[in-house]
């Protein structure tokens, strides 16, 4: 569904991405998986086009030309926070390339349905600059997914979110994934990326260092070597991998 | 869990569907009734009824003198009030929007500076006095100072600190050379002083026909724009994500709104307050942080000024005081007033 090909981009002499090459099946959720500065967010980035790059991106086939919201929807990691906007007001903002609230007849209702899903309807009406990170957080993921693009870019999607809000926020992305939606995510949090996504891409340094199934590629050896320093992989009963940085000294 | 019983602060008598309708509706009928209000009062009460009729057309008009002041003294004068008032009130709301700050102001890029530096000039080369060269260079120096601050910010214009930051600096550079020509040519303090603080009077239908084309093109490019203009207060790769290119959406939204308040600040002079107070109170009355209320906020700032015009020459009649005092005058504790009251939601 989304086709990354030799994707480069170098910004004032330094390669920030070297060569990407990367493919997500549609419902498929690719997780990308590194350390700080390896290059994950300039992937996304390139993709909706906030970032120059040589290579080609292609949805479904079709070279992006100029970004198309209603093929790709995007949740950024520092989300600007609109002063005095409304919850459903900023969740509409999702919909205003297809039309006028007039003309939009499915803006109203996809909107609401999508308040309700995410616990926000019933604080639809407050100001986005008074909710707590966790609540501004669904808001922006409501806001991308009333967009309804068969492809959803998301730049640490939980990072705001307590240990339960994390699992509600990534089920109502997960059953749209089952309906046909394509997510192509970063994520911190190795564990919780591997309950998500079938396809980890490890990053390092502008490059892909290794990709496959989660409980293929998360593995101490692979990852000790793109994190650097001791990682404990252990495994669920689902065995799914659980992800822990080792301390060197231990507490006594 | 979060807060599911979280009251919603915002008064529930009226729906925020409602508000937005009624608004645009209730600004038009106030812009109205301060036309008429306006073109009725002075120094010489003209009937309403018989004003009414002439403004329309009916029979059973104004007739004689009376005539020849509504139609030839006060009529350009409220218009013009109206057609500066909007553009204040529109480039203000249009400003905020593209700087993501609600302390934008239409003179934010250094328009005032420059077009205050472009009419010193003016009285400098001329007699004292209101010469007709005095709103060209005004315009002049408004569009050069926003173009100079472009330029200054470069490559990075599309940068909102940075355009702030360098029109700043411009605005401090121009009011210096202003300063200083000031100085040198002492007897142009007065006028300079005097168009400083805004003025309306003695407008005829030669000004409005000079500003009216700017502006209502401005304000039509704005309300075309304004659906748009929505994205850029997400974060500049959200805005992309949603198929906005924020970089030339930003340059065209201040080039026009500059456009705007040149042509008003060369008709009328420095008139402060508008284009803050104007966007602050409606998106505060209508709910709606958006862009779509700027036509409302166009509607609301036109009625403001021609109330503000009346103010002026009523009060203290038959002298005049500066339109820009009464904005400032009345503008400022009202606007704080509704800041207290209100309380939250009001930005």
């Amino acid at each position: 569904m989304i086709d990354f090909e030799d994707v480069t981009v170098r910004l004032s002499g330094h390669t920030i991405l070297d060569g990407i090459d990367l493919h997500v099946d549609r419902g498929g959720w690719a997780c990308l998986i590194g350390p700080n500065g390896a290059g994950k967010t300039t992937v996304l980035r390139s993709a909706i086009g906030g970032i120059p790059f040589t290579g080609r991106i292609r949805i479904g086939g079709e070279k992006i030309n100029r970004i198309d919201p209603s093929r790709i929807a995007y949740v950024s990691q520092r989300p600007a926070i609109p002063e005095g906007m409304s919850i459903s007001e900023y969740v509409r903002l999702g919909r205003f390339p297809f039309g006028t609230p007039r003309t939009d007849h499915r803006g109203a209702k996809i909107v609401s349905e999508l308040l309700e899903e995410l616990n926000l309807d019933s604080i639809e009406r407050q100001s986005v600059s008074s909710l707590s990170g966790g609540e501004f957080q669904r808001c922006v993921i409501a806001r991308a997914l009333v967009q309804e693009a068969p492809v959803l870019l998301l730049d640490e999607p939980t990072s705001a979110l307590d240990l339960h809000r994390q699992i509600a926020v990534l089920d109502v992305i997960d059953r749209r994934r089952r309906d046909g939606l394509t997510v192509l995510s970063t994520m911190h949090d190795i564990t919780l990326a591997g309950m998500y996504s079938d396809k980890f891409v490890v990053m390092d340094h502008g490059r892909v260092v290794v990709e496959g199934a989660p409980h293929e590629v998360a593995n101490g050896v692979d990852l000790m070597r793109t994190f650097g320093g001791g990682i404990d992989v252990l495994k669920n009963l689902d065995g799914l991998p659980v992800v822990f940085p080792r301390r060197e000294t231990p507490n006594t | 869990m979060v807060n599911q019983s979280a009251i919603p602060h915002r008064s529930e008598i009226f729906s925020d569907r409602l508000r937005a309708r009624l608004a645009p509706i209730i600004a038009v009928v106030l812009l109205i009734a301060a036309l008429l209000l306006a073109v009725a009062l002075g120094p010489v009460q003209l009937d309403m009824g018989k004003t009414a009729h002439t403004l329309l057309g009916l029979r059973g008009g104004l007739v004689g003198t009376d005539r020849t002041i509504l139609l030839d003294l006060r009529l350009p004068r409220v218009v013009l009030a109206a057609l500066v008032g909007a553009a204040l009130a529109a480039s203000g709301s249009a400003y905020q929007a593209v700087f993501r700050n609600p302390l934008a102001d239409p003179y934010l890029l250094g328009v005032a500076a420059g077009a205050g530096l472009g009419a010193t000039i003016a009285f400098i080369g001329r007699d004292p006095g209101v010469t007709p060269s005095v709103p060209i260079f005004a315009f002049v120096g408004g569009v050069v100072a926003v173009a100079a601050t472009l330029m200054i910010a470069g490559r990075r214009s599309n940068d909102p600190p940075t355009i702030l930051l360098a029109g700043i600096a411009f605005g401090a550079f121009a009011t210096a050379i202003q300063t200083y020509l000031q100085q040198r040519n002492s007897a142009v303090l007065r006028p300079v002083y005097s168009w400083i603080l805004g003025q309306l009077n003695g407008a005829g239908w030669s000004a409005v026909i000079d500003v009216a084309p700017y502006i209502l093109l401005s304000l039509l490019a704005l309300h075309l724009l304004s659906r748009r203009m929505d994205a850029l207060l997400l974060s500049d790769d959200e805005a992309r994500s949603l198929g906005v290119h924020p970089a030339r959406l930003r340059m065209m939204v201040i080039i026009v709104a500059t456009l705007a308040t040149s042509t008003a600040v060369a008709a009328s002079g420095l008139i402060g307050f508008v284009g803050i107070v104007i966007p602050h109170l409606i998106r505060s009355l209508t709910h709606q942080a958006t862009s779509r209320a700027i036509s409302t906020i166009a509607v609301a700032g036109a009625a403001f000024l021609v109330l503000a015009d009346l103010g002026g020459r009523t009060i203290v009649a038959p002298a005049e005081l500066p339109i820009g005092v009464i904005t400032a005058f009345v503008g400022a504790p009202f606007f704080l007033f509704v800041l207290r009251t209100r309380g939250r939601g009001l930005v």
